[in-house]
């Protein structure tokens, strides 16, 4: 009974700090990309523009909700609805904070603590490409959209395959899938991006794919088929579609921190909630920023190339890095 | 000014089919038949190195006696950077034969004249095999603009049409309907 | 309906689209991502100049002109003017300053539109940033325009027989101002994109134009010296006084989309150049002929025609004029570099992704001021 009611407590308090982390999260985007680019960004509500979100969200909740005429209802409904949730389903798994061991157990800071942890996390990643693909066949014989998800839907297939195989690394060394363990595992040697270079640049590549943000954000390349999937959305609805996204990037950045970068570990001042805490989040922050990054960086990929870095490159040396590691681990090399 | 020897050539090629050769302001300028028009452009092209086509266009000339529209082609060497301008009279009805064959880049030009003016082109092959049609206008639109017998401020098709496109709301009410 | 058409997907890009530059409408059809075929729509700007040009004096055209392509609207006005000075056969007496003026806003206008071009093609291939960097030199010389024209956008400065007004020593500082920075900006571009692998990628081999297709095609201006064409007007049918400043064409063997880009690139360094030289050349006198100082003095050409044209930014911009001896002239055609470009853009294109169309209307540089007229 405990832990249902323990489940409960935290999925709410979950679901309430996500939310105000992307409200946020999109007043940090804008103002590190405006930064990049000479600008001011959003300035004149609150202290540096710092409740533009809020209204934002204000005047996207009052904006007309139109829906296209000859679109299924119940998809275009459905849609953002499952990118939305699973999303938030990504992100139960993932631990927000090191556990702390208090009377009587341990104190997980996440939803739910299972052992198959990653396998979860990729089952739901895949089902949230439903709600883009479902977006793009909804949107009744809409060109652009239709495109657009077709785009998602290649995208997600050759890149999760990447993810998938260089998570298994850490995975194989660790023989965990559970993320504290995985964590735990790193604490007794070097952090596993040491041990795994490849593997760790792999992820990085297919991270921001699989997020679908520049130099790969093809499926809503704007200035080609004008923002892909949700074109024809509008209010709230097109609004539940960054949403998510946001919290894909923030667990996707979680799960790079978690599995290569020793998670709440730190090379100096480790160990202690409060030093975890911070190790943690600094790392999060370093990664969500990076997508910023990009974001004012760099050009866009062509569909072509995109697939062919996923097919032809990553895949062969994910496969060679997984026989590596199977290799070093069963010959008990240095350092493995 | 043109090199003699490019008239002479054209001259000794095309004998009758040549109207006049005369100069405006330091460009030369070839009248020829327009039967012959065809011939003499790509004989231009292929002969005498006249490679670039720079603008296909025509002139309109109501009150002239005999054919009323001029149509003019401008041709540049890239090589001798000779330049020459070739001109035919085409009559209300008349029609051109089309040069696409000869230049890819008259297929805007054409199409321009054609609706300006309603000059037809014969055997005009666009992008993908498309026909001659409107460059600028839309293709139910009655009329070339560039005709000086066209008004000015358009003619009474042009008001109906854009109230047919226009929503319900914006149609223009006529003036008793209103409110006074 | 044949078999093959059951695969393709008609794909209507346009008018309202954020990569065509206006109000371009390519009919796309498309089997997955490749293209078949495109039918290019143009007019949706359609205003009638060349109709308006038949019931206006020649003086009353200029500010017109400005609205043809409105980034270069300073090139618009001198090849108006040099267009109508040929058709008057004075084309030699205009005064020495005059001319020079002319060179220095036509080469900052060229500098200016390159900048938006770079911008807007940088954006279209998903680089965003580069935009913003490109809008701020170009404000420097919108200011410089506003110093001297007293607008920022349609400038009506070049006139018929001179310039507007005499540049002012304000102006004249700036420029010094401009010259200098600039090379240094430009540098930041060039750091952003040049040798950026996804650029790169994004560009290179891509929409591949040969020197002969390029002369069949129409091209002009930087779209044709990017397909191994040395061939600029300024230096291959010379006029004004560009006989007298030095400068190079810069011209690229590839004929891709990468080629273009960097002609342009190159091309912003050599008008760097050339104002560097108009600087220290700029002689003094007078800046406009005196025939030609009343406006409202009707212009009358003798009967004939003319065919002039300059080397703008975007190609060749060419007015051919036909005159009966009346204040107004009798035809004007205007030889637009973005209507020969618009249509060359289906043969360019055909055969790449959709993602390569929205490189290569921005590698031609079209504008629909100019196209549609």
């Amino acid at each position: 009974m405990m832990v249902v009611i323990w489940g409960v407590v935290k999925f709410i308090v979950l679901l309430v700090l996500l939310s105000v982390y992307v409200l946020f999260m999109t007043w940090f985007d804008r103002k590190v990309i405006a930064r990049m680019q000479n600008r001011v960004g959003p300035k004149l509500i609150g202290f540096h523009g710092l409740w533009q979100p809020l209204a934002d969200t204000i005047k996207s909740f009052w904006k007309e909700d139109s829906i296209p005429r000859g679109s299924y209802r119940f998809l275009f409904w459905l849609a953002p609805i499952i990118f939305t949730t699973c999303a938030f389903a990504i992100s139960f798994v993932v631990p927000f904070a090191p556990p702390i061991k208090i009377a009587g157990g341990v104190l997980h800071f996440s939803v739910v603590n299972i052992n198959v942890a990653v396998l979860f996390v990729f089952a739901f990643l895949g089902l949230a490409s439903f709600g883009v693909l479902f977006a793009g066949i909804a949107s009744g014989g809409s060109k652009y959209p239709y495109i657009g998800s077709q785009r998602e839907g290649a995208q997600m297939i050759s890149y999760e395959i990447i993810l998938a195989l260089t998570l298994l690394n850490p995975i194989l060394m660790s023989q965990s899938l559970n993320f504290e363990t995985i964590v735990a595992a790193q604490t007794h040697h070097l952090w596993y991006a040491f041990y795994q270079p490849v593997a760790f640049v792999c992820y990085l590549i297919a991270m921001f794919a699989v997020s679908a943000k520049v130099p790969f954000d093809l499926p809503e390349a704007e200035s080609e088929i004008c923002c892909g999937y949700f074109v024809e959305y509008s209010g709230m609805k097109m609004g539940l579609f960054p949403f998510a996204q946001y919290i894909v990037l923030l667990v996707m950045s979680a799960i790079m921190v978690l599995m290569f970068l020793g998670g709440w570990t730190g090379p100096f001042w480790s160990g202690g909630f409060i030093a975890g805490f911070i190790w943690y989040w600094v790392k999060v922050a370093f990664f969500v920023f990076l997508f910023t990054w990009a974001w004012g960086t760099l050009p866009r990929y062509r569909y072509d190339q995109l697939m062919d870095i996923g097919w032809k490159i990553l895949l062969p040396i994910s496969v060679l890095n997984i026989f590596w590691t199977g290799f070093a681990l069963s010959a008990h090399l240095p350092f493995f | 000014m043109l090199d003699e020897k490019i008239i002479a050539s054209l001259q000794d090629r095309f004998k009758e089919n040549i109207v006049e050769v005369g100069e405006s302001c330091g460009d030369s300028i070839v009248t020829v038949e327009l039967n012959s028009l065809h011939d003499v452009l790509s004989f231009l092209k292929k002969e005498l190195s006249f490679d670039y086509l720079l603008f296909i266009t025509a002139t309109d000339n109501p009150k002239r006696e005999g054919k009323r529209f001029d149509i003019v082609y401008q041709l540049r060497s890239t090589e001798t950077l000779d330049e020459i301008r070739i001109k035919a009279a085409v009559n209300e009805g008349e029609e051109v034969e089309s040069i696409t064959d000869i230049w890819v880049s008259a297929i805007g030009d054409e199409c321009e004249t054609y609706d300006m003016f309603g000059i037809w082109f014969k055997n005009h092959k666009g992008p993908g095999g498309e026909g001659l049609r409107r460059a600028f206008m839309p293709d139910d639109w009655n009329g070339h603009p560039l005709r000086k017998d066209y008004p000015l401020k358009g003619d009474d098709f042009s008001d109906k049409w854009v109230e047919k496109l226009l929503p319900e709301g914006q149609r223009h009410q006529p003036d008793h309907t209103r409110m006074p | 309906m044949s078999s093959s058409d059951i695969r393709t997907v008609e794909l209507n890009m346009g008018p309202q689209h954020p990569s065509t530059h206006g109000v371009l409408r390519l009919i796309l059809r498309i089997d997955g991502e490749k293209i078949v075929n495109i039918a290019p729509r143009v007019g949706y700007l359609h205003r009638g100049i060349e109709k308006l040009a038949e019931n206006m004096t020649y003086q009353q055209f200029t500010p017109v002109t400005d609205r043809l392509d409105y980034v270069y609207s300073m090139n618009n006005n001198f090849a108006y003017a040099s267009s109508v000075e040929k058709l008057l056969g004075v084309t030699d007496q205009i005064p020495e300053r005059a001319q020079y003026i002319r060179v220095i806003v036509a080469e900052l206008d060229r500098i200016a539109n390159h900048l938006v071009w770079l911008a807007t093609h940088a954006l279209d291939i998903g680089a965003m940033t580069p935009y913003f960097y490109c809008m701020r030199e170009r404000e420097l010389i919108l200011d410089m325009f506003e110093e001297i024209s007293g607008a920022r956008l349609l400038y009506n400065y070049v006139r018929i027989g001179g310039v507007a007004k005499d540049i002012t020593p304000r102006f004249m500082d700036m420029l010094k101002e401009f010259v200098k920075i600039f090379p240094k900006r430009w540098k930041e571009y060039d750091t952003l994109l040049t040798k950026n692998r996804i650029w790169m990628k994004r560009t290179k081999e891509v929409a591949v134009i040969s020197t002969e297709d390029a002369i069949n095609w129409g091209l002009s201006g930087p779209s044709l010296r990017g397909s191994n064409m040395e061939w600029d007007l300024r230096k291959k049918k010379p006029y004004s006084v560009y006989p007298e400043l030095e400068f190079d064409i810069p011209y690229y063997s590839e004929g891709d989309v990468y080629a273009r880009y960097l002609v342009r690139m190159e091309e912003m360094l050599q008008s760097n150049r050339i104002l560097e030289q108009c600087i220290e050349k700029i002689p003094d006198g007078p800046t406009m002929m005196d025939d030609f100082k009343k406006v409202s003095k009707p212009i009358k050409p003798p009967a004939g025609e003319a065919y002039g044209y300059n080397e703008v930014p975007g190609g060749e911009l060419g007015f051919y004029i036909v005159s009966e001896g009346k204040n107004k002239p009798h035809r004007m055609k205007i030889r637009a570099p973005s209507f020969v470009h618009a249509y060359a853009i289906p043969f360019a294109s055909k055969g790449y992704l959709i993602s390569d169309v929205v490189a290569v209307i921005g590698s031609f540089d079209v504008v629909f001021g100019e196209c549609d007229r």
